[in-house]
C-alpha cells in the first residue's frame, strides 16, 4: 500500500526524534489490556469485539452514571460485585463497552472510555485480572439501551468474539 | 494538468496590482462577468459567479462599463475553461488555460485564481468539506465542494466512524473507525482509496486531525489510562504525548505555526479549552465565559479559536479572540465549528444542517441539509 507523504512522514518521525514513545508504558505490563509495542507505539493485540457473535451482551445490568461523571457511583457497587462474582466462575473475559449522551460526538466517545476505565478499575479492586477485562467506547452510540452507562459483554471460553462483518 | 505556470503568472498579476482588499474587510469588490462561450460555458459561468459570491469578498456587478471594475471574460468547452482577468484599466491580468476532466474543478480554480489576484487572499471554491452523516442508517465519511457540489460518500463500511480531518490539498483523510470492534485512526489516501489503521492502541485512538504542513497528527488516546492528548507521524509509528493528566482530553487543534495545540478538558469539571505547546508543558486555560466549551478550531491566520459553547440550554458556534480574550457568538442553536483555509469562513451544524457563515458580515449559506444525523465538518487547509 501506497501513502504520497509518507516521505514528509519520514522527516516528522526525524523530527520528533529518537525518545518517541520511549516513555509510554504498555499498559499489558501492569495487568492492563493486551498489547504488543510496534516501533514504539503501542498496538492493540486482536481482541474479542463487543458486538461480535460470541459475545454474550444483556447478561448483567450496566454501570449508570449522571451528566458528565465517569467515577463509579456507590449506588451502583453491587452490580459491580456481582458482575466480579459471576466472572470468577463463568467468563473467559469481559469486555466493558462505554456510552455517554453528551452531544458531543468527541467528548462522548472519551468520556464513555474513562467510564469503562472506571468500571474496569473497580473489578479489579474486586479481584479481577486486568488481563481479563477490555475496555471500548461507542460514545453516543452504545449499542442497546444507549446512554450514560457502560454494559457489560461477556466473553466465554471457546468463543472468539470475532466481531461480525 | 492546468497550464503549469498559471499560478505564478496570478501570483506576479497580483503583486504588481497590489491588493485592493484584505480578507477582513466586509466590502466586496463588483466584477463583471461576460457570458462564457463555447459549449459548457453557460455551465462555467454559473459555478463561476456562485464561486466568486461564495468568496464573500467578490460581487457580481456590471460589466456594460469595463471602468467600473474588474472584468472576467472567458470560454468553456468539454469542461476546459480559457479564463482572463482584466483590471479596471483594461490590463489583462492573466489569461489562464484550465483543463481538468471536471468543468467544476477548473470553475473553482479559474475562480481562486480571481480571488487572489484581487483580494490576495486565497479563495476557497477549490476547497473540500468532510463531515459525517447517517443517510444509510449508519455513520459514513462524506465529502462535498465548498459550494455543496460533488457531494461523495467515502466510506461505505457500516460500522461506527467519525472525526474526519481532511490534510493539506485534500489528498489523505484521516477518520476514526470501528471496522476492529475498537476506535482507531485511520488514514485513507483519497486518489487511490488506499487505506491502513495507523494508531490502534488500546482504548480510545480518536479525533486524529492533521498538522499545519500535513506531515503529524494530534489526537486523543487512552491506552496510557486517561484520554490525554498525543502527538503522532502519519504512520503512526512515533508519538508524543502532549498532556499528562489525570481527566479527560480531547478535541485537539493545531495553532497555524504547528507549535502549540488548543484542545477540551474536564480538569476543572464541564469541559474548558486549554492550549499547550505541541513538545509538552502545562496548559493554559482559555477562558471562554462558558460554562463547557467544545470542539475548538484554531483559525489559520492565529487570531482567533472557533468552538461549541454550552451553557444548560442550546449550544452556539462562538469566535474567542486571542488578542482581547473576549468571546462573542457567531451562531444559535450550532456547533462543532471547523474553519476554512482563509480563516473568514466556518462551517458548522445548525438545525440538522450544514451551514458556512462569513464571520466579516455574517451572511449564511447552507451547503447541506435534509439529511440525517449531520455532525463533525472538518474544512481542508
Amino acid at each position: 500500500m501506497r501513502f504520497p507523504l509518507m516521505l514528509p512522514a519520514v522527516l516528522a518521525a526525524t523530527l520528533l526524534g529518537g525518545t518517541g514513545c520511549g516513555f509510554f508504558k504498555d499498559p499489558s505490563e501492569e495487568g492492563g489490556e493486551d498489547s504488543v509495542l510496534m516501533n514504539g507505539t503501542p498496538r492493540r493485540a486482536e481482541l474479542p469485539a463487543y458486538n461480535g457473535s460470541r459475545v454474550q451482551r444483556g447478561k448483567m445490568p450496566g454501570i449508570e452514571f449522571s451528566d458528565t461523571a465517569w467515577e463509579v457511583s456507590i449506588t451502583e457497587k453491587e452490580k459491580i460485585k456481582a458482575v466480579a462474582t459471576y466472572l470468577k466462575v463463568n467468563a473467559e473475559r469481559v469486555i466493558l463497552a462505554g456510552g455517554a449522551s453528551v452531544p458531543n460526538a468527541e467528548y462522548a466517545r472519551q468520556l464513555g472510555q474513562q467510564r469503562a476505565l472506571s468500571v474496569k478499575n473497580a473489578l479489579m479492586r474486586e479481584g479481577i485480572p486486568g488481563t481479563k477485562i477490555i475496555t471500548v467506547s461507542f460514545g453516543t452510540d452504545l449499542p442497546g439501551p444507549g446512554g450514560d452507562r457502560v454494559e457489560f459483554g461477556f466473553v466465554h471460553t471457546g468463543g472468539t468474539g470475532d466481531a461480525d462483518r | 494538468m492546468i497550464f503549469k505556470h498559471r499560478l505564478l503568472l496570478t501570483l506576479i498579476a497580483g503583486l504588481l496590482m497590489g491588493p485592493v482588499l484584505r480578507a477582513q474587510d466586509s466590502a466586496r469588490v463588483p466584477v463583471g462577468l461576460e457570458e462564457f462561450i463555447g459549449g459548457t460555458g453557460e455551465s462555467a459561468s454559473q459555478l463561476l459567479k456562485a464561486d466568486l459570491v461564495n468568496s464573500g469578498m467578490l460581487s457580481i456587478g456590471d460589466n456594460s462599463n469595463p471602468g467600473n471594475g474588474w472584468l472576467v471574460r472567458g470560454s468553456s468547452s468539454a469542461g476546459r475553461i480559457d479564463g482572463a482577468l482584466i483590471d479596471k484599466k483594461g490590463n489583462l491580468l492573466f489569461n489562464n488555460h484550465y483543463d481538468e476532466p471536471d468543468l467544476r474543478d477548473n470553475a473553482h480554480a479559474f475562480a481562486d485564481d480571481i480571488a487572489n489576484a484581487i483580494t490576495g487572499t486565497r479563495g476557497i471554491a477549490s476547497t473540500k468539506i468532510a463531515f459525517v452523516s447517517h443517510r444509510t442508517g449508519a455513520p459514513e465519511i462524506y465529502l462535498a465542494d465548498s459550494d455543496g457540489g460533488r457531494i461523495q460518500q467515502i466510506t461505505s463500511t457500516g460500522r461506527l466512524k467519525g472525526s474526519p480531518s481532511l490534510g493539506p490539498g485534500s489528498i489523505l483523510l484521516t477518520y476514526t473507525s470501528y471496522a476492529s470492534g475498537f476506535a482507531d485512526v485511520v488514514l485513507k489516501d483519497l486518489r487511490t482509496g488506499d487505506e491502513r489503521p495507523v494508531l490502534a492502541a488500546p482504548g480510545t485512538n480518536s479525533g486524529a486531525v492533521f498538522s499545519p504542513d500535513g506531515t503529524r497528527l494530534a489526537l486523543s488516546m487512552s491506552f496510557g489510562g486517561d484520554a490525554d492528548i498525543y502527538v503522532s507521524t502519519l504512520s503512526g509509528s512515533r508519538c508524543q504525548r502532549v498532556t499528562h493528566s489525570k481527566s479527560v482530553e480531547f478535541s485537539p487543534s493545531w495553532s497555524p505555526d504547528g507549535n502549540r495545540l488548543v484542545f477540551c478538558s474536564d480538569a476543572t469539571g464541564a469541559p474548558q479549552l486549554f492550549v499547550a505547546p505541541r513538545s509538552g508543558g502545562n496548559p493554559e486555560r482559555l477562558d471562554t465565559g462558558w460554562r463547557s466549551s467544545l470542539s475548538p478550531d484554531w483559525s489559520p491566520d492565529g487570531v482567533h479559536i472557533a468552538f461549541t459553547g454550552r451553557d444548560k440550554g442550546r449550544p452556539g458556534v462562538m469566535i474567542h479572540d486571542l488578542t482581547s480574550g473576549k468571546s462573542r457568538l457567531l451562531l444559535n442553536n450550532a456547533q462543532d465549528p471547523a474553519w476554512a483555509p482563509n480563516g473568514r469562513h466556518l462551517v458548522a451544524v445548525q438545525n440538522d444542517s450544514l451551514v458556512i457563515v462569513d464571520t466579516v458580515n455574517g451572511q449564511r449559506r447552507t451547503l447541506v441539509s435534509g439529511v440525517p444525523r449531520l455532525s463533525e465538518p472538518a474544512w481542508s487547509r
